[in-house]
């Protein structure tokens, strides 16, 4: 689970904060339903062996009561969760999962997180889903008008990380340019690329490409001389750089001439991460979208049959659409129903009973009684 | 709402409330015919006698659950809806003062009606209107554009209670129903906004046992009986509600007793 969240944007917004050790105990008063989904979502579920659960909610007025049961109607039951990390202006961080339980993106949606060392489970109501695609395109929109560029490649899995630390390096590069007054970088030598690579795997800062997307990769980095130059020699089959024979140093081509300078500054990153399920199996899908001074630029990771990373520059109008497809549900999740399904109902009240091993009895715990099965 | 509401509690609380209903009912009578110089003892006494009945109510309320009862076809989300499970005594059940919390409404939600296969009756002293024996659709709703419902099963204490949701892309655009047990429909739709009405014109609905082909079409789905997922079916292959056996006319319970609404109805003529 993340560790914070933050969005002043979303308009007409409600917060929750909900004491973790209650989340589970009151899903199970309540009778909510939670399906294989909510299992991801990593609630705590230790018995409250106090009545603390109980007094809390006793605490809270009736409304309030309302709100709590249908957030958590929605955390139990969602058709997609989405983990959001939003980087603006290179200072500000939104890190959040966005529960959604319908397909309609203007039925209500929840960004959850956590708050006092995971004490308590925070949320914050969006009236409808969609807010947080546009508040995200807002942060890609950056307040002014971005280039229609048409640039677009597929690159291995495996070498994706490597295009990455080149553009980390040359940002370096750059930015040490202007601080002594030198040229700007025209190469660039091989083994500083494995150095941006390592320094992006061991330093956790999101304002550099490698360690934004690191966390959202499928497989771990490789971050070894052959892995380097393996992906730069993809790079060069694009023609987007060139290698020395030596595969000591490259110089760059004019597309990524483009790329590099424009992710020297960079306004908005945003990692997109979402699960759901469809025909009964899990799907997920991985993507990120960088706004540079001019582009802005989508990459899918979630990686296809060839296990490939789709990067393009796309526009603020595609970059919607994206969002959209990304933020809609592609179908039902299951509910693990077997052993509930061979449970008897109780007469008194319909629920199914639960077995209790010790005594070798059904139980329902709605009646607090056993049945004569 | 409560949290520990169980069987026992339901009971207890509604063994409190027929007992002092009814003695308040015969106190208010003995009032009534002292005209205008009542005893002020029973006075009292009915007063306080309405204000506990006022906080059992609330009580009440309070402890209705609300249970998963469907699946909308269109967003697919759950239908959470507050309900009685227990048994036609309970006051959600009392069609024309109906004891519930203020349900809320999902963004494609149209109506919740039901049908009720019967057992062993309670003895309570209010009207219930569970509906039929065995589901229906009503056409006049279902055949519109962009409607579809949804058929569930509910134990409702020694009862079968077939849960028949009406849903729609646009639902401001169509007409509306009574829910399940009321004459009436509140809600408190999904932008906060409470809406109140009566479907009262009877004769312009009428209710089709016939669910094949509704089925076939699609506009009819189901969910199989216990699926705690509430996983949407389609199709009339594998449906447990078809054919199913049981008087197709309108109940009403009254007091242990149940009669087809047009025959009751018909009883009250005669004994005018």
């Amino acid at each position: 689970m993340v560790e914070f969240m933050q969005t002043d944007e979303a308009a007409e917004v409600k917060r929750y904060e909900v004491p973790m050790i209650a989340v589970d105990p009151l899903m199970e008063k309540l009778g909510i339903i939670r399906n294989d989904l909510f299992e991801v979502i990593e609630i705590p579920d230790d018995a409250d062996t106090t009545n603390y659960t109980d007094q809390w909610w006793n605490g809270l007025d009736g409304d309030k009561q309302r709100e709590v049961r249908e957030l958590l109607q929605a955390l139990g039951s969602p058709l997609q969760l989405t983990r959001i990390k939003s980087l603006r202006n290179e200072d500000y961080l939104m890190a959040t999962i966005m529960v959604q339980d319908s397909v309609s993106p203007d039925d209500p949606g929840y960004l959850i997180g956590e708050k006092d060392e995971r004490r308590y489970l925070e949320a914050q109501k969006l009236l409808e889903a969609d807010v947080i695609s546009s508040t995200l395109l807002l942060h890609l929109d950056a307040g002014f008008e971005a280039a229609e560029v048409e640039l677009q490649f597929t690159i291995p899995e495996e070498s994706f990380p490597v295009f990455l630390a080149l553009l980390d390096l040359y940002r370096r590069s750059y930015m040490i340019s202007v601080l002594e007054h030198s040229e700007k970088p025209t190469s660039l030598k091989v083994e500083d690329v494995l150095n941006a690579l390592n320094d992006g795997i061991e330093t956790p800062d999101l304002r550099w490409n490698v360690p934004f997307v690191r966390p959202i990769l499928a497989a771990p980095i490789k971050a070894d001389l052959e892995t380097v130059r393996n992906g730069l020699y993809y790079l060069a089959t694009l023609d987007l750089i060139e290698v020395t024979d030596d595969y000591s140093e490259i110089t760059l081509n004019e597309p990524m001439e483009l790329i590099v300078e424009e992710f020297v500054t960079k306004y908005t990153s945003v990692a997109l991460q979402s699960l759901s399920f469809l025909n009964g199996q899990p799907v997920s899908s991985t993507s990120a979208f960088i706004r540079t001074t001019n582009v802005i630029w989508f990459m899918d990771i979630t990686g296809g049959d060839d296990d490939s990373v789709l990067f393009a520059a796309t526009t603020l109008e595609k970059a919607g659409e994206l969002l959209a497809e990304i933020f809609t549900p592609t179908g039902m999740v299951p509910v693990e129903t077997s052993v509930e399904s061979e449970a008897p109902m109780c007469p008194k009240c319909g629920k199914p009973a639960t077995w209790v091993e010790a005594y070798k009895r059904w139980y329902c715990y709605s009646c607090q009684e056993y049945l004569d099965v | 709402m409560a949290l520990n509401y169980n069987f026992d509690t339901r009971k207890a609380l509604l063994e409190e409330y027929y007992p002092l209903l009814e003695q308040e009912r015969v106190l208010d009578y003995e009032l009534s015919t002292q005209g205008d110089n009542p005893d002020p003892e029973t006075e009292g006494k009915v007063l306080d006698m309405r204000d506990r009945l006022e906080e059992l109510r609330e009580q009440y309320r309070k402890m209705t659950p609300v249970m998963p009862l469907s699946r909308c076809p269109f967003s697919l989300r759950l239908l959470y809806h507050s309900f009685d499970p227990y048994g036609l005594d309970g006051l959600w059940w009392n069609y024309e003062a109906s004891i519930r919390p203020a349900d809320r409404a999902p963004s494609r939600f149209l109506a919740l009606t039901g049908a009720m296969k019967l057992g062993e009756l309670e003895k309570v002293p209010h009207i219930v209107k569970p509906g039929p024996d065995v589901p229906y659709v009503i056409p006049e709703l279902l055949e519109q554009k962009g409607v579809k419902a949804v058929l569930s099963q509910i134990q409702v204490g020694a009862h079968t209670g077939y849960v028949i949701t009406y849903y729609a892309e646009n639902p401001e655009e169509h007409f509306t129903l009574d829910t399940w047990g009321t004459d009436h429909r509140a809600y408190v739709d999904h932008k906060d906004t409470f809406h109140y009405d009566e479907f009262m014109d009877d004769d312009e609905i009428s209710q089709d046992f016939d669910l094949e082909p509704w089925l076939s079409q699609e506009k009819l789905l189901w969910i199989t009986p216990g699926d705690l997922g509430f996983n949407l079916e389609t199709g009339a292959a594998g449906c447990p509600y078809l054919n199913l056996e049981g008087s197709r006319k309108n109940q009403i319970v009254l007091d242990g007793e149940a009669l087809p609404e047009i025959d009751q109805q018909a009883m009250y003529m005669e004994e005018d």
